[in-house]
């Protein structure tokens, strides 16, 4: 599937490149993204969440600028996300370029190629077009919005935004949250060496249930403490 | 599926206090037969499933200076309903034609619009019957036509705290006749290749009014507003019915798939609108609704 | 988990069940009745066929919490004793299945359809049957069933 969308930046092309390839900056300006990091190596993580209707896809994955062409302002960028609950992917392609139309305006076209496999390859690929045509001239806009003029996007089919995210409240699950085994690795850490390094007061009993009391509330503690406060400055 | 809470509130305002108490976590469920195959594949996880199997009140149809059809009527209430079919055949014959007799035992008018697959027959025998759709909510209740209902692939304008509740259609005046063709290549319990609803009104042998909707031509159901526009007022010859249809090309998006490519769908749109333009002409020429 | 309470082939059934378990796997499995099959799980093949209050419904798509206080109706509850219930019969003797996975299934929709159309046209029990697939016999030979069963041509 094939989409292409343009738009004028009141902004001069330079500045604009600049802007571009920040990726993680850049990943902002897609509607749904969430969590960019980067890999190394011009490789950057991220997740893509798109719903359409009732059903809500997360797509966990990376990208990457594959080329760079300063001189003529171009850039190819990869990327490629799955869902792994309903078993299905996407791979894009996409083709930026810049082109300086007059002082302080660049017109910016993105051209991509998007793959769906898998479930979405199933049913998504017709259906989503409208989704990712909306995702694309989305982009172009939130970019233009950086520079803090409207763009003048010539929208396709009706100025619509693209479909808002809306960011589900995480169901009750069993389980863990957040990392608090991390907090309590460290409190049972640190239970195992007072306990080796500290002498029991004479009036507890030396019955090993005591050890393994005082091991259990500083790892609770630490569990507790991980999910509630946050690292002391020091650290 | 991943696992969920089913719950089954007694009225009408328990299960709205459901939606409003769990948000996107929660569905409704009515018939069952289009979201348990979406949870089936996991494209759809609500944590709390809300059963409206009693709410009796919403499964009675009544007519009072026009239709009032309970939102969990069964499709296969509508085929058989000596009130539907009397005063909107042309839904007791989408009703009919839809599926399998097992999902029409089940499946309901109000799940089916709020379900909102264009592919589905039901939507656009509504917009051609220039249906109402009544909905609840904790801020009251509403009415809204069924032109602009439906927003999206799946998309509606329910909220997420809405239940819908009644489907209201006026009565057709005398002298109009319906049409509802489902092109079907394949096999004959499949989602249309396109769909047509009709409805014609004639007077002194001009038409009065018509409305044409579409189904699997769009991402929505689709009102062909350009072909009533080309119609209303028109002697209803053959070639002015087939020149209005051809103005159906312009304006349907099909989904391409393997009920036909868009280019198939966009010509046999173009077809059948003639065709059921032609057949409900007919219909209101012979002076009646007629079923 | 939820405890339901439903009545199947006529007797009252009470257990507790995980709220998304489906009425096909509640049959097969809390109740070992394996006469209902399972062919393709989103309701289109007609294999998973039973009456819900006497109406036919796919049993792959319903949640069993759905039957909770209805009359479920199974290809095990149709014969009376020794008793072949008509349809069976004729399925018999009119060579209505071949493997036999799609027949419970069949045989129930047909049932549905007798009760609401005692004496269909040929026409019309295609058309009702129309959702009941079948690998093997090619129809013909369903619809004779139907047909000699309406036309009380059976041997029982």
């Amino acid at each position: 599937m094939n989409f292409e969308q343009r738009c004028v930046i009141p902004v001069a092309p330079g500045e604009l490149w600049r802007f571009l390839m920040d990726v993680p900056q850049m990943a902002t300006c897609v509607p749904g993204v969430e969590n960019v990091t980067a890999d190394g190596n011009d490789q950057y993580r991220g997740a893509l969440k798109v719903k359409l209707g009732p059903i809500s896809i997360t797509l966990n994955g990376m990208m990457t600028i594959q080329e760079r062409d300063e001189g003529n302002w171009r850039a190819v960028g990869r990327a490629e996300g799955n869902d792994r609950r309903i078993g299905g992917g996407a791979r894009v392609t996409a083709t930026m370029s810049l082109v300086e139309n007059a002082p302080n305006q660049t017109e910016m076209l993105v051209q991509a190629e998007v793959r769906f496999l898998g479930k979405l390859g199933e049913f998504g690929e017709p259906l989503i077009r409208k989704q990712a045509d909306a995702t694309v001239a989305a982009f172009a806009r939130n970019v233009a919005a950086r520079f803090e003029t409207p763009a003048v996007v010539p929208s396709p089919g009706g100025e619509q935004p693209a479909p808002a995210i809306t960011p589900t409240a995480p169901p009750e699950q069993a389980g863990v949250r957040g990392y608090p085994w991390i907090g309590a690795s460290l409190g049972l850490l640190l239970a195992i060496v007072a306990l080796a390094v500290f002498p029991m007061p004479a009036w507890i009993s030396s019955a090993s249930w005591t050890d393994a009391a005082f091991a259990a509330v500083l790892t609770a503690a630490g569990a507790l403490a991980e999910r509630g406060l946050r690292p002391p400055a020091s650290r | 599926m991943n696992p969920f809470t089913y719950t089954e509130p007694a009225t009408i305002d328990e299960a709205i206090a459901t939606l409003s108490r769990y948000g996107e976590e929660a569905k409704l469920i009515a018939g069952g037969t289009g979201l348990i195959n979406l949870m089936k594949q996991r494209l759809v996880n609500p944590g709390y499933l809300v059963g409206l199997r009693r709410l009796s009140e919403l499964t009675k149809i009544s007519f009072d200076r026009g239709l009032r059809i309970g939102a969990l009527c069964t499709h296969r209430t509508l085929e058989t309903s000596a009130l539907v079919r009397e005063h909107a055949p042309l839904l007791a014959e989408a009703a009919r034609q839809v599926a399998t007799i097992r999902i029409r035992t089940m499946a309901t008018i109000g799940g089916a619009v709020a379900h909102a697959d264009p592919n589905q027959d039901l939507p656009p025998a509504l917009i051609a019957l220039d249906a109402r759709v009544k909905l609840r909510s904790p801020r009251g209740e509403r009415e809204v036509p069924i032109d602009s209902f439906f927003t999206g692939y799946y998309e509606t304008l329910i909220q997420p705290d809405e239940i819908v509740t009644e489907l209201a259609i006026a009565s057709a005046p005398p002298a109009s006749g319906h049409a509802f063709l489902k092109f079907l290549p394949q096999t004959a319990d499949d989602y249309a290749t396109v769909g047509v609803a009709a409805m014609v009104t004639i007077d002194r042998g001009r038409i009065a009014d018509v409305r044409v909707a579409l189904g699997a031509a769009a991402s929505t159901p689709l009102r062909a507003t350009v072909v009533e526009s080309a119609l209303r007022g028109q002697e209803p010859t053959a070639r002015r019915l087939a020149e209005a249809a051809a103005l159906v090309a312009d304006i349907v998006d099909p989904i391409a798939d393997f009920r036909g490519s868009a280019e198939y769908k966009r010509d046999m749109a173009v077809v059948f609108v003639r065709r059921a333009l032609a057949q409900a002409v007919t219909r209101a020429q012979a002076g009646g609704r007629g079923v | 988990m939820r405890k339901i309470q439903l009545r199947v082939n006529g007797e009252t059934i009470a257990r507790e069940v995980p709220d998304q378990r489906l009425l096909v796997d509640f049959l097969r499995y809390d109740l070992g009745l394996t006469g209902t099959k399972e062919g393709c799980s989103v309701g289109v093949c007609g294999a998973c066929t039973v009456l819900l209050d006497g109406q036919p419904v796919s049993s792959c798509l319903a949640l069993v919490a759905m039957a909770e206080g209805c009359e479920v109706t199974t290809i095990e509850g149709l014969a009376q004793g020794d008793r072949l219930h008509p349809l069976q019969q004729a399925f018999i003797e009119y060579g209505g299945f071949q493997c036999g996975i799609c027949t419970p299934g069949q045989i129930m929709a047909s049932k549905a359809l007798l009760d609401a159309n005692p004496h269909p046209t040929r026409d019309q029990i295609r058309e009702w049957m129309m959702g009941n697939l079948c690998r093997c016999t090619g129809y013909y030979k369903i619809i004779e069933s139907i047909q000699a069963a309406a036309e009380g041509k059976t041997g029982s």
